[in-house]
């Protein structure tokens, strides 16, 4: 059990450092191609990737919740 | 001559012996069919063949080119890892139905005029529905019959468009359509609800989850994508698809994060997919093309490998929600080392499948500057990462332990599996066996750093994502309503309607004819008493007695009258009954006679 705690850490820290690695390695990449002013911004697809997951999740579940969901037995 | 034949034809008469067949022979004629119909397509030439004369048309069978040759290769391939997977079930006519279904697929896309396309499209529906009816529950026959019923308006929606054209131009060529009349509505109408475009897309989330387990398989591949040959092969370029397809691969997702079948919540990312191939197909530009095209080859791999493992799942722990299961790494771990690498290709990681064609048509959309379109296929590509590859093997394989006894899949099952997921990563990691089938020649590299490091970035801080609500993200015990809402729903509606106000209504002619007739028989005691009841009750009413007399008097004579009716029929004059009864009606006549008149 100790050992699965220990990996997990560890997982989380090397998941935690290649967050910033990447980022990082965004900033010095060589473009070839901007077709949107965004393409230049370094880290743009990090932002863009966390704020559509986060907003992905809170839209849908608020969707489902207010208009969407039923009990599994409301076509029965 | 011609040295090959149309694969369809092999696949469907081929079909035919497998009844025939038992044990091993069996299992050995069902892999070796679909290698059959590979060679065959080995030999298969670019051109135009099988025109065979039909009344004062040509049914062509074989119009071979480059966009029909890498459908009919990923259709074949696919048949034999399917067939491979389900090669554990005894009973021939799921088998039967699979390769009809496959056979009528490759129909559709080697079809050259309308006619033998509309033919095949139907033996699809037919088929294909089998597949779902097979798993022998009350909710596969329903949503199998809700999903036949489905199939069959949009065929008929392209039959109607067929005839249209047809009287209009004379022509049942199958080629690029001019979109603007009313045949091509109708024809985009079928093959949109064939492609699922919503809002005509409920029958696959509806029916998909509830097929057989190794049915699904099937159904992931072949329907959807023909719907995307055809669109491309007649639709090219029109605007309206960008904008569907971009919705449909934010919708997908969307639903998908709502579901709790796991094989409902791979139903609507197969939606978000397609959504993809239908804005490329929308914009018609050559990387676009290539895009779709490619990512129907890959995602019929990659979806085909995550519904194998959702099976596997399901078939060996019995369960099918997320709330039932988890805890499954420990007992099949193979399987969610496949299920992975099928996610991660859904999910276009790098050096897997999908980062080679999910990417060629966001670039085209891109190239066109379409910038809202880029913004939403963007999000629909870190949503499916979030639901496929993180929500999914999460609450299956991981999160609380479920107590679930089960173990890996069958060998068959796990070769399967296996062999999809290494054609996933062949592809990903030398994307030129893909790119030299393609339409156009491919003037696109999906390895640059800036690519790379684009996508990590996207994936990584979507899993960022994942893991700050991962709270939010479990299964509920809850369904979702969806545009099948108004034929389930509605179709309550209407027998409601057919059995309360209808079945009222039609009631009331014979509720007034009854009546009248008991007012004839009523009246036919005692004409002449009863015309002196009633002209003595208007007198009485008018005058308050009648005359000469009290009015005390009057009330109790008229109550005593109509209490006595008949009373003793007036035998007096019988003649007198018939004559005032003729001049009833003689009166009644000469009434209507003045004013018809």
């Amino acid at each position: 059990m100790d050992n699965i705690n220990i990996n997990i850490k560890t997982l989380r820290y090397l998941f935690y450092a290649s967050l910033v690695i990447v980022v990082l390695a965004d900033f010095f990449i060589h473009r070839e191609k901007i077709e949107f002013f965004w393409d230049a911004i370094p880290g743009f697809s990090a932002l863009y990737g966390l704020v559509s997951s986060i907003l992905l999740i809170i839209v849908s579940k608020a969707i489902g919740h207010k208009l969407l969901l039923r009990k599994e037995d409301y076509y029965d | 001559m011609i040295e090959w034949v149309p694969p369809a034809a092999i696949m469907i008469v081929g079909a035919f012996l497998i009844p025939l067949l038992k044990g091993k022979v069996k299992q050995a004629y069902l892999l070796l069919l679909p290698l059959i119909v590979f060679i065959n397509l080995l030999y298969m030439g670019e051109g135009t063949g099988w025109v065979i004369p039909f009344m004062e048309y040509s049914l062509i069978f074989g119009q071979v080119d480059k966009l029909s040759m890498a459908f009919g290769y990923v259709f074949v391939i696919m048949a034999f890892i399917g067939i491979l997977y389900a090669l554990h079930i005894r009973e021939s006519g799921q088998h039967f139905a699979a390769f009809m279904y496959v056979g009528s697929a490759l129909g559709v896309v080697f079809a050259g005029d309308f006619f033998s396309l509309f033919v095949f499209w139907e033996i699809m529906a037919f088929s294909s529905v089998f597949l779902i009816w097979y798993n022998k529950e009350k909710a596969s026959r329903d949503a199998g019959l809700r999903y036949l019923l489905v199939h069959v308006a949009g065929g008929l929606s392209l039959l109607a468009g067929i005839i249209i054209r047809l009287v209009n131009t004379g022509s049942i060529e199958f080629g690029p359509i001019d979109f603007g009349s009313l045949d091509s509505y109708l024809i985009l109408l079928g093959f949109m609800l064939n492609a699922a475009v919503p809002p005509l897309h409920a029958w696959l989330s509806d029916a998909y989850p509830e097929a057989t387990v190794t049915g699904a398989v099937f159904l992931s591949a072949f329907t959807t994508k023909t719907a995307v040959y055809v669109l491309l092969r007649a639709f090219l370029g029109v605007e309206i698809l960008i904008w569907l397809g971009a919705f449909m691969a934010v919708f997908g997702v969307v639903y998908a994060l709502l579901q709790n079948d796991i094989r409902r919540l791979l139903a609507y990312e197969i939606i978000s997919q397609v959504g993809y191939m239908v804005a490329g197909v929308g914009m018609g530009t050559i990387l676009a093309v290539n895009g779709s095209t490619a990512h129907a080859f890959t995602h019929i791999l990659y979806k085909g490998l995550l519904f194998m493992c959702a099976g596997a799942v399901i078939h060996m722990a019995g369960k099918r929600k997320l709330t039932e299961l988890g805890g499954l790494y420990k007992t099949m771990p193979i399987t969610l080392g496949l299920y992975m690498i099928g996610a991660l290709s859904i999910s276009a990681l790098p050096f897997f499948s999908g980062f080679v064609s999910k990417s060629m048509v966001v670039s085209a959309a891109a190239h066109e500057h379409l910038a809202v379109v880029w913004l939403l296929l963007t999000l629909a590509s870190a949503g499916t990462f979030l639901i496929a590859a993180l929500r999914l093997p999460y609450f299956v394989f991981f999160a609380r332990d479920a107590g679930i006894k089960a173990k890996e899949p069958p060998v068959n099952m796990l070769l399967a599996m296996g062999l999809a997921a290494f054609l996933n990563i062949l592809i990903g990691v030398y994307p030129a066996i893909l790119y030299g089938i393609l339409p156009y020649p491919v003037d696109y590299v999906p390895y640059t750093g800036e690519h790379i490091v684009w996508a990590l970035q996207i994936l990584l801080f979507t899993a960022l994502g994942f893991f700050l609500l991962l709270g939010k993200l479990g299964g509920e015990h809850a369904i979702s309503l969806d545009t099948d809402w108004f034929y389930r729903k509605g179709s309550r509606s209407f027998m409601w309607f057919v059995e309360k106000p209808l079945s009222a209504a039609s009631q009331w002619p014979v509720d007034i004819l009854m009546r009248l007739k008991d007012y004839l028989i009523w009246l036919g005691k005692n004409p002449t008493q009863a015309i002196f009841l009633y002209a003595g009750t208007i007198v009485f009413k008018i005058l308050g007695r009648f005359p000469g007399m009290p009015p005390h008097a009057s009330e109790r004579i008229l109550e005593e009258g109509w209490s006595n009716y008949p009373g003793e029929p007036v035998r007096k004059s019988p003649v007198g009954d018939s004559v005032i009864l003729v001049l009833i009606f003689m009166t009644a006549y000469a009434i209507y006679y003045y004013f018809v008149s």
